[in-house]
């Protein structure tokens, strides 16, 4: 073979390869095969806490060093919720949902996806506290703990300690939250419910139109 | 442990045969000099350097507020911005083709064990660093491929214990992704190469003169095909992320996102089990080889013999030798191999005149003890052509090379050939010898073919002593897959030495003590 053919050759073949490194690195890649529609159930909340709260003495008080003592002392968990969805009356999910971490003790995160065929269907999405027998929510037998007491520090802390009780009440997802709207999801079109903190309750959100 | 050395052996094995194939075919086309696959570690390199430049120039129009639009903008210029972005894209892309081609030379040419596993494993990281970058650049674009990467990666870090909250909800429509993850995403992606750096430094760290770079005609012409391909074929921009609809296809780059076919039906943990298995067994890699050691033990010093002269530890491509202070009460210094850096290629056996230092029974002298056995073989006839080849090269065209009529010498690498061995073939009765180095790019011992050629021809020491006539000596080049250019090369010598006279044997010269006294300065 001549030099010339062989330049020639080692060209096209260095032209080539670089074409094909560049058609490599922009190919199509199929990301979802499936394009029946989605609907995404997506939300993070803070559980309520199941806890049972008590005043504690001022001889109890006394055998706690002073930077932790705290008149109402609750011990509980976090609540456990179950989430069910429904499209046109038919059960697509039933689970319970604990909160994060080890000790279930971190705010409640939802997140799953559930194929739903194209087109017009009603959907029902509840999310309510699981019940636990013989314990009543955050059932305190103090809340004026702190004013029993002639300690006047103590006096002090009992109200905001009874304002972070309720602040922490407040923040938590309500006891049931449950959405029933109509869909007409297309092809490969996400539906997402989520949870408004705003307004307490769980919406639908779908794709804004195309320009 | 036997099973998985099989298979590290066979994986050898098909590396070396389709590495042969490939690189004869190479070496054909551009020849061994510009041969990318043997310039693939430098290439990396390169490459790296092309992105860093590029890199730099494509940041000064990112906004982590408007990432989709910034690059769009961007892309539509194509005089400041689609080019630059194109060539940014196929360097990393071709540094990901280069890296694979580099690993599989290493594991090809058992390149791994001993003081080399340090390279093998920072390799290691550097893979990862590297795969990391390239998913960190797609992810800032936050197109729809940069978003199928987010959300697959974020499933994969929400499988581990320890993010409080999922970075999987960032993706999911809720709000929209807050700049910080931009922030945060061009951060590594610009931070990552200071730390691929330092790895790389680590990487290299173990080589005397490491080459960094290659070829300057091969690394301006790979940066001119990518910058001509960026130019000739404009990228696009791919639709921007949209939480709302999912694509059935999306533009991807294979090189960085071979994984998401696979990854896809995996379930994250089993994922996480699965690719920590493959680092795990990458990492051990150079463990398998430990008995590789006994094999090939350390060169060592005969002190009482070493001049001091500092050739081995000038022509040691690993710096395993030093060069200390004696204790004997002679003057000067002497050379001193540490054995947890050597790894036993022998090219100090070459290099040392008086035959003072080499591997245990590689030694100059044991090399000559060698030949001296080899032609006084009765098979032997004065005037014939022998080809000394190394056995990682020429060796596998041995049949080719005894029907081109020469008789077969094999060495373990001609870098670690005593020159002495050459005259004393030629003293033998040989018409001619021919050495048969792999291709400097390609040897083992990294520097071997390039000190025999300076030993040959440019008086380096150990040279080849002037009384050798230089007609009937010849150095060439070939792979394992280059039998022709093997036959090619016996053909020239025989050439050559046709009109010379038929050489009768000579009385046999104490070449020891002619090297001893050379080294010693005296005339031999």
């Amino acid at each position: 073979m001549s030099n010339r053919f062989l330049t020639v050759v080692g060209a096209t073949v260095a032209v080539g390869a670089s074409f094909g490194l560049a058609a490599l690195s922009r190919a199509p890649l199929a990301a979802y095969p499936d394009e029946t529609p989605v609907l995404r159930l997506a939300w993070s909340v803070r559980p309520e806490r199941i806890e049972r709260c008590r005043t504690l003495t001022d001889a109890e008080l006394a055998g706690v060093p002073a930077h932790m003592r705290q008149r109402v002392q609750c011990e509980g968990r976090s609540a456990n919720y179950r989430l069910v969805a429904m499209v046109d009356g038919g059960v697509r999910l039933d689970t319970v949902v604990t909160g994060g971490g080890a000790r279930n003790d971190r705010p409640v995160y939802v997140f799953r996806e559930l194929g739903v065929p194209a087109g017009r269907h009603q959907l029902t999405v509840r999310f309510e506290r699981e019940p636990v027998p013989g314990v009543e929510l955050s059932a305190s037998d103090g809340a004026d703990g702190g004013a029993a007491s002639g300690d006047t520090l103590m006096a002090a802390r009992a109200p905001r300690e009874a304002e972070e009780r309720t602040r922490r009440q407040e923040e938590a997802v309500p006891p049931t939250l449950e959405l029933v709207t109509d869909i007409d999801p297309g092809v490969r079109e996400v539906l997402l419910v989520t949870y408004d903190i705003d307004r307490r309750a769980l919406i639908l959100r779908t794709r804004p139109p195309v320009p | 442990m036997r099973r998985p050395l099989a298979l590290l052996n066979a994986i050898e094995r098909a590396g070396r045969r389709l590495l042969g194939v490939a690189d004869a075919a190479t070496n054909r086309l551009y020849g061994w000099r510009f041969n990318p696959l043997y310039q693939s570690g430098t290439i990396v390199v390169a490459m790296f350097l092309v992105l860093i430049a590029t890199g730099l120039w494509l940041l000064l129009f990112y906004r982590v507020g408007e990432p989709w639009g910034s690059v769009a903008r961007l892309t539509a210029n194509p005089w400041i911005g689609n080019w630059v972005r194109g060539l940014h894209r196929y360097a990393s892309a071709a540094a990901i083709v280069a890296t694979v081609l580099h690993a599989l030379r290493m594991v090809a040419q058992h390149r791994f064990w001993g003081p080399r596993a340090l390279a093998w494993l920072s390799g290691i990281v550097l893979v990862g660093l590297v795969l990391v970058l390239g998913w960190t650049g797609y992810v800032m674009v936050w197109d729809s491929f940069g978003q199928r990467l987010a959300i697959e990666g974020a499933r994969f870090l929400d499988a581990l214990p320890i993010l409080s909250e999922p970075i999987g909800r960032a993706f999911t429509g809720e709000r929209a992704i807050p700049g910080a993850f931009f922030f945060l995403n061009l951060f590594v992606h610009v931070a990552l190469p200071l730390g691929l750096g330092l790895v790389l430094w680590v990487h290299v760290s173990r080589l005397a003169r490491p080459t960094l770079l290659p070829p300057k005609r091969l690394g301006w012409s790979i940066v001119g095909l990518l910058t001509a391909v960026a130019v000739l074929w404009p990228l696009s921009m791919a639709p921007v992320a949209d939480p709302f609809y999912r694509p059935a296809t999306v533009p991807a780059d294979y090189f960085y996102a071979f994984w998401l076919p696979f990854s896809r039906g995996i379930p994250a943990n089993a994922a996480w089990l699965g690719g920590g298995l493959l680092v795990l067994g990458l990492l051990l890699v150079p463990r398998l080889s430990r008995g590789e050691r006994s094999r090939r033990p350390p060169s060592v010093v005969d002190e009482a013999i070493c001049t001091g002269c500092w050739q081995c530890f000038h022509d040691c491509p690993y710096d395993a030798i030093r060069m200390l202070g004696r204790t004997d009460g002679r003057a000067d210094v002497v050379a001193r191999v540490s054995a947890d850096l050597c790894v036993s290629c022998g090219i100090c056996a070459g290099s040392c005149a008086p035959m003072g230092v080499g591997p245990t029974e590689r030694t100059g002298r044991d090399q000559l003890e060698e030949i001296r056995s080899f032609l006084g073989s009765p098979a032997r006839v004065p005037g014939e052509v022998i080809a000394i080849a190394c056995e990682y090269g020429a060796l596998h065209a041995g049949g080719q090379l005894r029907e081109a009529g020469a008789v077969v010498y094999p060495v373990d690498c001609a870098g670690n050939l005593h020159s002495s061995v050459i005259e004393l073939a030629i003293r033998g009765g040989a018409g001619g010898v021919l050495v048969l180095s792999c291709p400097p790019r390609d040897c083992r011992n990294r520097e071997g073919p390039k000190w025999t050629g300076e030993r040959m021809y440019h008086d380096r020491d150990a040279e080849l002593q002037a009384r050798v006539d230089r007609r009937r000596v010849a150095l060439a080049y070939a792979g394992p897959g280059e039998a022709r250019e093997a036959v090619e090369a016996i053909g020239r010598l025989k050439e050559s030495i046709a009109a010379l006279a038929v050489p009768v044997p000579a009385a046999d010269l104490d070449l020891v003590a002619v090297c001893e006294t050379t080294a010693a300065g005296e005339a031999p």
